[in-house]
């Protein structure tokens, strides 16, 4: 496919590095001479410095021939004005991020439908309902939908006391017969395993388990983890973000919200109808002592500092909330959040990029997300009438080492495959791979 | 922490005399430097002053918990004032204040001192009891309330 990427920030970065694993091309254009530079020196792509509103720019980049543009600058306005452009050139699929969440708005003037976008993306409401499912989702560090809903990827931390812990993988399915799981991957200090069955799980691994949804809940029991009941909830950081959450999750939970913006948190104020908001510093003990936050079930922390986020967490950490959840922005960080104690956070970049991903995907695959902080996706496929996984039991067909293939979804039935197993095609098959191997598995499915 | 160790019945004022916010913590930090829980007046008033500048203790729920800390004080103190009609402490859920605890300590006690708002903000969570203190009519009452309270919720720490 040839993809050209408007704005080489996080999200446009990341997602030119995502796609250059498989065979696409990639023209990236970027107007800041830093992220050019940056750009152009570590990604596997073509980049150009310019500016995406520019139509000499997109006819040199090949707009004419381009099969999707996914413009992604920090500007609405360049990116709206690009995809409305690429469109006349006849472009066929085109996604423009919004920071506004009024494009958003079926009745705008300007939204997806009039002006033709496939898909316009709101990174903070992506990061705000990834925050929530994480919320709702208690002890999982990551929680995956695939499968509509039936099929659930979820990133567990194993603490020290763990009665699945040192026992082959193997043996574990054996011992929990009744429940429909499977570890997929292993993250263990900063390498990413795919399992086999003689591998073990030790203390401090981060887990990745596939699982039937309503096994979700026996995953967590027999990982030690205990569910926490959420009533009181503090968010910190009144901004986009922070306002989605807090207006979601008002409606179930006693939310509070911090944001040191006066004319922010009366903005808040008015606009949220149960919250209460408190216009303080999130870093102030005392503030956060005083508004109970030894009383809280939840501390969630998105104010648009990453440093902020993790120390607030920390401190509440510290204080004994039983759940904190930070918003990481900066992509560097996302490696060394679970090492210092943080173990659930949303990054704004992964999701959103995630989510274009997911668009992006065609043929036999319906759903993808890469996981923060490890090298490895989750990917959904429907197999094709007579491709090669649909041939031979799973055994023998020779399937890439790096991959293993984590549920199928047949009839609203959901089932762990094991080797005698044979895919049938229109199955839903839910595999983890590492990236490099990805277009290989794809192979299998068309 | 608990509160009845750093708050005794001679420092339960009520009702308070002042009618207004800076006079009500004015009354209350004289009357920690009357009983000599506190050597240096002034400061220990700015400091719960300028504290209040940067955002209002009205907590929410007619509670307001102004504090601060300054050289002079020897152990963490509070003392708790119960007006006598509704006052405006800017609280954040904007409804009027009737029940202040003063809580001052040394610069150098963070913790107990962070305890120590934990534990006021806990105990003012529930309703059933605001509504007991502010039914009290003596020092002695208010102190029996809150030893109830604590001794019911939280005989364990």
């Amino acid at each position: 496919m040839n993809i050209i990427i408007i704005g080489a920030g996080d999200i446009g970065y990341h997602l030119a590095k995502m796609l250059s694993y498989e065979k696409h091309d990639i023209m990236l254009i970027e107007k800041e001479q830093d992220r050019y530079t940056r750009a152009s020196e570590t990604l596997d792509a073509r980049v150009i410095h310019g500016s995406g509103t520019s139509f000499t720019l997109l006819e040199s980049a090949g707009v004419e021939k381009a099969d999707l543009v996914v413009a992604v600058t920090d500007s609405d306005e360049t990116n709206l004005l690009a995809a409305i452009a690429a469109k006349q050139y006849g472009v066929e699929r085109t996604v423009a991020r919004v920071k506004n969440r009024e494009f958003l708005r079926t009745d705008a003037p300007i939204n997806a439908q009039k002006f033709n976008i496939d898909l316009i993306i709101h990174p903070e409401s992506v990061a705000a309902q990834g925050a929530v499912r994480l919320l709702r989702q208690g002890a999982a560090t990551d929680f995956i939908e695939f499968a509509k809903g039936k099929i659930i990827v979820m990133g567990i931390q194993l603490d020290r006391d763990n009665p699945i812990l040192n026992i082959p993988l193997s043996e574990l399915s054996k011992r929990y017969p009744e429940f429909i799981f499977r570890v997929i991957a292993i993250h263990r200090k900063d390498t990413t395993k795919i399992p086999r069955g003689n591998d073990f799980l030790i203390h401090n691994d981060r887990i990745f388990v596939i699982v039937a949804r309503e096994n979700v809940q026996d995953v967590v029991r027999i990982t030690g983890k205990e569910d926490v009941k959420i009533e009181d909830v503090m968010i910190l950081g009144g901004g986009q973000t922070g306002y989605i959450i807090a207006h979601e999750l008002e409606k179930e939970y006693n939310v509070k919200i911090i944001e040191s913006n006066v004319e922010k948190s009366y903005d808040l104020a008015e606009k949220l109808k149960r919250a209460l908001v408190i216009k303080g510093d999130g870093l102030d003990l005392d503030l956060l002592a005083m508004e109970g936050i030894v009383d809280m079930d939840a501390f969630i922390a998105v104010t648009g500092d990453d440093e902020t986020n993790i120390v607030s967490c920390l401190m509440a950490k510290h204080l004994k909330v039983p759940r904190i959840i930070a918003l990481i922005n900066r992509t560097d960080y996302w490696s060394i959040i679970p090492t210092i104690g943080i173990n659930a956070y949303v990054s704004k970049q992964l999701l959103t990029v995630n989510s274009i991903l997911k668009f992006i995907r065609r043929g036999a695959i319906v759903n993808v997300a890469s996981i923060p902080g490890i090298a490895a996706e989750v990917i959904e496929l429907i197999p094709k009438k007579a491709s090669k996984i649909t041939r031979k039991p799973l055994r023998e067909i020779g399937f890439p080492s790096s991959a293993i293939v984590g549920a199928v979804m047949r009839d609203d039935q959901v089932f762990i495959p094991v080797g005698d197993t044979q895919v049938k095609a229109g199955d839903k098959v839910v595999l983890v791979s590492l990236p490099a191997d990805i277009h290989e598995v794809e192979e299998f499915f068309n | 922490m608990k509160l009845i160790d750093i708050l005794s019945d001679d420092h339960v004022i009520i009702p308070l005399k002042s009618h207004e916010k800076q006079e009500i913590i004015e009354e209350m930090v004289d009357h920690l430097y009357d009983t000599k829980k506190i050597k240096n007046r002034d400061k220990i008033l700015k400091a719960i002053l300028d504290r209040e500048k940067v955002m209002s203790t009205g907590v929410g729920d007619h509670v307001a918990i102004p504090h601060g800390k300054a050289d002079g004080v020897k152990d963490i103190v509070a003392s708790l004032g119960i007006t006598a009609s509704d006052v405006d402490f800017h609280s954040i859920d904007n409804k009027p204040v009737r029940l202040i605890f003063l809580l001052v300590g040394p610069p150098d006690k963070t913790g107990p001192h962070l305890k120590a708002l934990s534990r006021i903000s806990r105990l003012m969570h529930r309703e059933d009891f605001r509504a007991k203190l502010l039914a009290s009519k003596t020092a002695k009452e208010v102190m029996k309330n809150i030893r109830e309270e604590e001794e019911k919720y939280f005989d364990t720490n």
